[in-house]
């Protein structure tokens, strides 16, 4: 059986953790997913770049309460990659015959 | 987080976690159950007990209710500020009690037009639905419990007279509204949420 390789934007600790609590959300504020990934927010803002290049999330900007704000929501792409991700894992991890 | 490689246990991990810290998140809406339900008990009994003394003018008590309204939209814009992330539960619901608030608003002004008696009972049917489908939605059973002991006393209150539904809309709010809602509380706050 041949691998797959998995899907190098997701195969990444930060974005998995921040794709992963996206597709269970409606839409996440910079502060919740900074919060439940326990990162910087320097790392976050990269990695969140990068996922909204790759078109796997929305980030909306705005403000509340005269505070920048920063929504972010997964889309259809990016909830297709991770279940296309999952799907690889799982390649990896059933017993070769 | 810094980059290195992962296993796909790792990355196994990493989904598994996440989908842990998710579920936490569950906002508390306790809090509206708790606030219709007694404002609605409060009401009922009420317009039940001051009905043979003040006559037609006891169902003023019914006034309460835009204060309920009132309370609900500040609190509601309250959470709204503190929370940085919305799910899909609360979307759900917040669709459906918005159903429910426009159904409620059509009986009200529509079948008392028609000098319809049955405007309780048609309520009592409309707490069932609403929090039977709550329950549902949240995974809750005592909402679920409550919402379909709401469907018989519908039922019921349907041949008694409309003096006698008062009571029925205060055991309604009781069983699916007040009893749930302070369980849900309860729930949450031993959550630690």
């Amino acid at each position: 059986m041949v691998l797959k390789d998995l899907n190098p934007i997701l195969h990444q600790q930060l974005r998995l953790a921040v794709i992963s609590l996206l597709l269970q959300v409606k839409e996440a504020e910079f502060g919740y997913l900074k919060e439940h990934t326990n990162s910087s927010s320097g790392n976050l803002s990269v990695q969140l770049q990068k996922l909204k290049e790759a078109k796997y999330i929305d980030i909306e900007k705005s403000f509340k309460n005269n505070y920048p704000q920063t929504v972010c929501k997964i889309t259809k792409i990016g909830k297709d990659a991770f279940n296309e991700y999952v799907l690889n894992l799982k390649d990896y991890l059933t017993p070769k015959k | 987080m810094e980059e290195k490689s992962l296993t796909p246990i790792e990355s196994l991990a990493i989904i598994e976690q996440m989908m842990t810290k998710a579920k936490e998140n569950v906002s508390n809406d306790s809090f509206y159950f708790i606030l219709w339900g007694w404002l609605v008990f409060i009401a009922s009994l009420a317009n039940f007990i001051l009905d043979p003394i003040l006559k037609e003018d006891a169902s003023l008590v019914w006034l309460l209710m835009p204060l309920g309204g009132l309370i609900s939209f500040i609190y509601g814009k309250k959470q709204n500020k503190k929370q940085d992330v919305k799910t899909y539960i609360e979307s759900y619901l917040g669709y459906l009690w918005l159903a429910m608030g426009f159904a409620m608003a059509i009986i009200m002004f529509v079948m008392i037009k028609f000098n319809n008696q049955q405007v309780m009972p048609m309520f009592i049917l409309l707490y069932a639905i609403g929090t039977f489908t709550s329950g549902g939605i949240l995974q809750f059973k005592p909402l679920i419990i409550g919402g379909s002991i709401s469907f018989i006393l519908c039922v019921v209150a349907f041949f008694v007279t409309d003096y006698y539904q008062l009571l029925f809309i205060a055991l309604s709010v009781l069983l699916s509204y007040i009893i749930p809602g302070h369980l849900l509380k309860a729930k949450y706050s031993s959550h630690g949420a």
